[in-house]
């Protein structure tokens, strides 16, 4: 940088950006090729970035709040607002640039996260169920994790589960001898060894997800969907067929969809301790969020709710997730307790 | 949009305009300035209220008072330095009411200062995003004058004007802003 940049204060070359500055300023700034320099290159960088427009998470635009606002006034006057006819449109110098309302997340946060936090699941047993027809006694173990935590569950044929956050695993004593059915609440990865003469069944909901040997994820936090994700092998959902590397979801009434938009190892992510978002609304993945964290997350703005994130989160502590979302969101984080309230700059 | 530079601006004879048309009681002159507007103050009061809806409201009622006010009105600089003035005052006001409400969350106000290491680890993020959040761990006072400059609405002393300091006062905490930031891009370009 020469001397003839830096004897142009840098508030005079904010001006020029701004286009305020007065034409002697402007002047001197060509004549002294500051304009050219790499300092001012980044003058300017950090002039266009800051540009803000909250267009997208405004709750209104700004005719609906015009029109707001001469109602309330109508009701005490405005009538006679003369159509003068010299008036023009002065006053239309363009907002701020829109910023990208996508925002990415980026788990691999090294020194913000830690990647540590996977519990064993609390492994309940025993609960008795009222012997009904047979008095044949059954014994259901019941495996669940709490929000933050994860479990492996090896069961007695030998297939694998690992269950993810906030969910709970139903297995019931016979399993393994003439079927193989257990019951999920929330979401698990399986992966289930061959037996042609057993089906595997995993129950969400009035939903059957049928299985002879394969590598599938079901999730079904929500009673009125259920989504299954297949790596490998078939699947079948009810009566329909998802083949490897289909995400199917299953609505209230049992239809199943696949969705071809849908990426398995996305939907598949949390077996590696990721929660990966594809370009969600944030208000669509709090619910996550709090199962991953463990926290109630808040939003002390409603409009936050529309900004978009993208990307994968590893678990870590309540303050790891303030820390990456006033990062990466550029929102401010008020927490108190577990709660986590999500406010606009 | 505009198509040339004098388009863009509010022009002194512009602002007289105004308020003349606004003395006589023409309310389309009042929209003019709601258009033109509208968007950076919402932002503004947004600032200080932390909520969008709230933040409309706050932007109606200046508008409405100044309505109401319009046959006595005029501006002691311009009229976007009385806007901005109006609006943060209102703002603050509701802020300071809100506060004494939800004492107990806002007693846990903590932002998080940027640390260097996670500003590499975000190496990927976008630049937009990381001035954001730079600008958030300012001072209290040096980030509301940057922003209501960055506005672009007000000239230094109109800003000096709105924060009740003087121009030099306002002048350091722009420059102050302004130098936290190019760290950010300088240390995001390396």
């Amino acid at each position: 940088m020469g001397d003839k940049q830096r004897s142009i204060d840098i508030l005079n070359q904010i001006e020029y950006l701004a286009g305020r500055a007065d034409r002697d300023t402007v002047s001197r700034m060509e004549a002294s090729r500051v304009t050219e320099g790499s300092e001012f290159g980044i003058l300017k960088e950090v002039w266009e970035a800051t540009s803000v427009d909250s267009d997208d998470t405004l709750p209104v635009k700004e005719r609906e709040a015009w029109a707001a606002l001469e109602a309330r006034i109508n009701s005490s006057g405005l009538a006679q607002s003369s159509h003068s006819e010299n008036a023009k449109d002065i006053y239309v110098r363009p907002l701020w640039r829109s910023f990208k309302s996508r925002v990415m997340l980026y788990g691999a946060i090294a020194g913000l996260v830690a990647t540590s936090v996977i519990g064993i699941a609390v492994i309940g047993f025993g609960k008795t169920q009222p012997a009904s027809v047979a008095s044949i006694k059954q014994m259901t173990s019941v495996y669940t994790t709490a929000n933050g935590e994860r479990g492996r569950i090896k069961l007695p044929d030998g297939s694998s589960v690992l269950l993810s956050v906030a969910s709970r695993l139903e297995v019931p004593e016979a399993f393994g001898r003439q079927s193989r059915e257990l019951r999920l609440e929330g979401e698990a990865y399986f992966d289930v060894i061959h037996a042609s003469d057993a089906p595997f069944v995993v129950l969400t909901g009035h939903n059957r997800t049928t299985v002879l040997g394969t590598q599938f994820g079901v999730r079904a936090y929500d009673s009125t969907e259920t989504r299954v994700a297949v790596r490998s092998g078939k699947v079948s959902v009810n009566e329909a067929v998802v083949s490897a590397a289909e995400v199917a979801s299953v609505n209230l009434a049992g239809a199943v969809t696949v969705d071809p938009k849908e990426d398995v190892e996305a939907s598949l992510a949390f077996t590696s301790g990721r929660l990966v978002m594809t370009d969600l609304k944030l208000r669509d993945v709090i619910d996550d969020l709090n199962r991953w964290y463990d926290t109630d997350v808040q939003l002390g703005d409603s409009a936050v709710g529309n900004l978009h994130v993208r990307g994968a989160l590893v678990m870590g502590s309540i303050n790891d997730l303030k820390g990456i979302l006033e990062l990466t969101l550029g929102i401010r984080v008020l927490r108190t307790g577990r709660t986590l309230t999500l406010y606009l700059l | 949009m505009p198509s040339t530079w004098s388009e863009t601006y509010v022009t002194e004879r512009d602002e007289k305009d105004i308020v003349i048309r606004l003395h006589a009681g023409d309310g389309r002159a009042l929209e003019a300035l709601h258009r033109r507007y509208w968007h950076s103050l919402v932002a503004s009061a947004s600032r200080y209220v932390y909520d969008s809806d709230i933040a409309c409201d706050v932007v109606q009622d200046v508008f409405v008072d100044l309505w109401e006010r319009r046959a006595i009105w005029h501006p002691r600089s311009s009229i976007a330095a009385y806007l901005y003035g109006a609006v943060r005052n209102r703002a603050l006001s509701v802020a300071r009411h809100n506060r004494v409400v939800e004492k107990h969350r806002w007693n846990e106000i903590d932002i998080a200062p940027l640390v260097p290491d996670s500003l590499e680890s975000l190496e990927a993020a976008d630049l937009a995003t990381l001035l954001r959040s730079r600008i958030l761990s300012l001072p209290e006072r040096c980030r509301e004058t940057f922003l209501l400059y960055r506005s672009g609405d007000l000239t230094v002393a109109e800003v000096a004007q709105v924060m009740e300091v003087s121009t030099e006062t306002a002048k350091t905490q722009i420059k102050r802003a302004v130098a936290a930031l190019r760290e950010v891009v300088r240390s995001y370009r390396k």
